[in-house]
């Protein structure tokens, strides 16, 4: 089976099934997303790819 | 302010004039309408007169049946989408929405202070029409109206007048009117219902629709200021100067500017569009902008609420729905109004050939498939915008401010963003379809079920010649580099159709031809490029400029098959009343 590429698309119909998987998690929604972070930093390839998102993600670089 | 009494100013807004239609009772005998209708049309908005103009556009008469007694007093639906201009074009009535209109091409959109997107709507050197045109509904009736006069002879417009019930059998819908305080009853053969989205003729017979109503709700806000900005669309989300609000701007003809919001949990809409409550607001936003010395003043404000709703059918025995009275469409993405007349331009052609005796009355369940698959496809995009624009859920919440978080320096996340505007419906499932053998070597271009893709082509003097601005009301058969043998051919088969259904013929030549009949040339070899046309290369194209098959050469047989099905004459022997499906 050959593998979907990302396109507008398909990467927004990711937004929606995490957007809903997100809300079914309910008050366990920081817990989801915990798992879904170790999941997917397996799929990076590197640790530094990893701290590189971590660091991306930080909310102090992001937002006032 | 509506109920102006009689000798005043008539009203205006922001220099626009509405000139009151007295209601006018038609001739009467014991309470009936002396004469019948062919066509009836419950609801003069923009979506009905369209359609009373798309009918006359092939010869058949009909009377518009509205309410009120001018146009409609608000901005309303205010963006026109390229097809609707392409189908304005089609009715004769282009110009003045040209001049009068504010085109635009992108959209700026801001997360808190900081801008994180720019869009271009898809646009390129093919195109003739900018796709998207902003102007005021009540400047869009009013153009319609305008050039409605100039077919006094089919139309009539009955101001003043409202339907106040209606029956219907298997030949025709009796309904009874009234104006100025007297009940009357009038017949028709069809009667249109585009009376809107809490439609009278649909609580008439009973039809529910059926969808999902959003909790999100708006206030819309026109206000009349000269910002001296661009036209495009502009959008805040969280902005500092209404926190947990996202906020629409777009600009107006006449230095009108409209400002769209979502409401709070929490706020009552009704008292929300109160004057004391909509201008801190504005104020607070124009003050962010740094345009708060600018003179503003209020001019009319609206609630608005999200839904998603459908008739299931748009053809009910001898009625058909249009518009608002037969689906609603969040707002996110203008796909409202703009497939009101998508809606109408379909049934047009259809309606008239069922009229006329050329197509079978089942021809108008296509109007119906073709149509509510458009809803389906517009919905899918406009609740997209809608989840976005308006999150239903915490986590549609959470990842949204992800997004807009992330997307200032993570460009790759834009299109989440991208608001998804209206684009013209492909009918690729329609039984109107015929798909060739050909159709397998076609690589790119408009396969059965596509409008046709704009391409500028040359005319003999080597002037600009658009090709959608070449389809003429009726079929045409859209060739690409025929040779003259093959072109009489052609010209003798339409001929000889031509009393059953007429043919227009387009032949588009490259310029290398040595066809001397050739009047389009294709100078910029884009024609062939997009529509995949080798030589001898034919397309048939339905009255509303979707192409319904295409072949790699002309073969007559095969061309009148297709024909037939699409125009709905193959089917057109089978009796007329056991046809019409009436509810009960």
């Amino acid at each position: 089976m050959s593998e979907q590429q990302w396109t507008d698309v398909t990467r927004d119909e990711i937004y929606t099934e995490i957007s809903g998987a997100l809300t079914e998690a309910g008050d366990k929604s920081e817990l989801f997303l915990s798992r879904l972070c170790l999941l997917l930093i397996e799929e990076l390839g590197s640790p530094q790819r990893a701290r590189q998102a971590i660091a991306n993600a930080t909310l102090e670089a992001a937002q006032s | 302010m509506s109920s102006a009494a009689p000798n005043t100013e008539p009203e205006t807004m922001q220099g626009f004039v509405f000139h009151e239609h007295p209601a006018i009772l038609p001739p009467l005998v014991d309470g009936r309408e002396t004469k019948r209708h062919k066509v009836m049309i419950a609801g003069g908005g923009p979506v009905g007169l369209a359609a009373a103009l798309a009918l006359a556009k092939y010869g058949i008469a009909s009377v518009v049946i509205e309410a009120d007694t001018t146009v409609c007093k608000g901005s309303r639906a205010t963006c026109l989408s390229r097809r609707t201009f392409e189908i304005f074009d089609r009715l004769g009535v282009l110009d003045p929405f040209i001049e009068k209109g504010l085109g635009w091409t992108s959209g700026r959109s801001f997360y808190r202070g900081e801008e994180i997107l720019r869009f271009d709507m898809p646009h390129n050197a093919d195109q003739r029409l900018l796709p998207m045109t902003n102007l005021q509904q009540y400047y869009v009736e009013q153009f319609l109206a305008d050039a409605i006069d100039l077919y006094r002879d089919l139309i009539e417009i009955r101001w003043g007048t409202s339907v106040e019930s209606l029956k219907q059998d298997a030949n025709g819908v009796r309904l009874t009117l009234q104006a100025n305080g007297t009940s009357y009853a009038s017949e028709c053969d069809w009667l249109i219902a585009t009376d809107g989205a809490r439609s009278r003729v649909r609580q008439e017979l009973g039809l529910r629709l059926n969808g999902t109503a959003y909790e999100g709700r708006y206030i819309i806000v026109d206000v009349g200021v000269d910002l001296g900005w661009p036209t495009g669309r502009l959008a805040w989300f969280d902005p500092p100067s209404n926190p947990g609000r996202t906020m629409l701007m777009h600009r107006q003809p006449d230095n009108v500017w409209r400002l769209d919001y979502q409401l709070h949990a929490g706020e009552d809409a009704e008292a929300m569009t109160k004057p004391e409550k909509v201008i801190p607001v504005v104020e607070a936003h124009f003050k962010m902008l740094g345009v708060d010395d600018k003179p503003w003043h209020l001019i009319w404000s609206s609630t608005y609420r999200a839904s998603a709703l459908s008739l299931d059918e748009y053809v009910h025995g001898r009625v058909m729905f249009a518009g608002d009275a037969a689906h609603l469409v969040p707002i996110f993405g203008v796909r409202g109004l703009n497939s009101g007349f998508d809606d109408v331009f379909n049934l047009a052609w259809k309606l008239a050939g069922v009229i006329d005796g050329t197509s079978a009355p089942s021809l108008l369940d296509s109007y119906s498939h073709e149509r509510h698959f458009a809803w389906r496809t517009n919905i899918m995009h406009a609740m997209k915008s809608t989840e976005f624009m308006a999150p239903p859920s915490s986590g549609f919440r959470l990842m949204r401010d992800a997004v807009l978080s992330l997307a200032e320096k993570h460009p790759e996340l834009r299109s989440l963003i991208n608001p998804r505007q209206t684009s013209v419906i492909n009918y690729a499932d329609t039984p109107l379809n015929t798909f060739s053998a050909d159709e397998t070597s076609f690589m790119r271009g408009p396969a059965p079920g596509e409008a046709l893709p704009e391409i500028k082509l040359t005319d003999r003097d080597g002037k600009e010649a658009c090709i959608t601005a070449q389809l003429q009301d009726g079929f045409t058969l859209l060739s690409f580099g025929i040779d003259e043998k093959t072109q009489g051919a052609m010209a003798a088969w339409v001929t000889a159709t031509k009393s059953d259904i007429p043919v227009a013929t387009i032949a588009v030549q490259a310029t290398t031809t040595t066809n001397p009949k050739t009047t389009l040339f294709d100078s910029s070899g884009r024609f062939a490029e997009v529509y995949d046309a080798a030589p001898q290369a034919v397309f048939l194209v339905r009255p509303d400029g979707h192409v319904c098959a295409r072949w790699r050469s002309f073969n007559a047989g095969d061309v009148a098959t297709a024909l037939a099905r699409a125009s709905g004459a193959d089917a057109s022997k089978q009796p007329r009343a056991e046809t019409i499906k009436v509810a009960s």
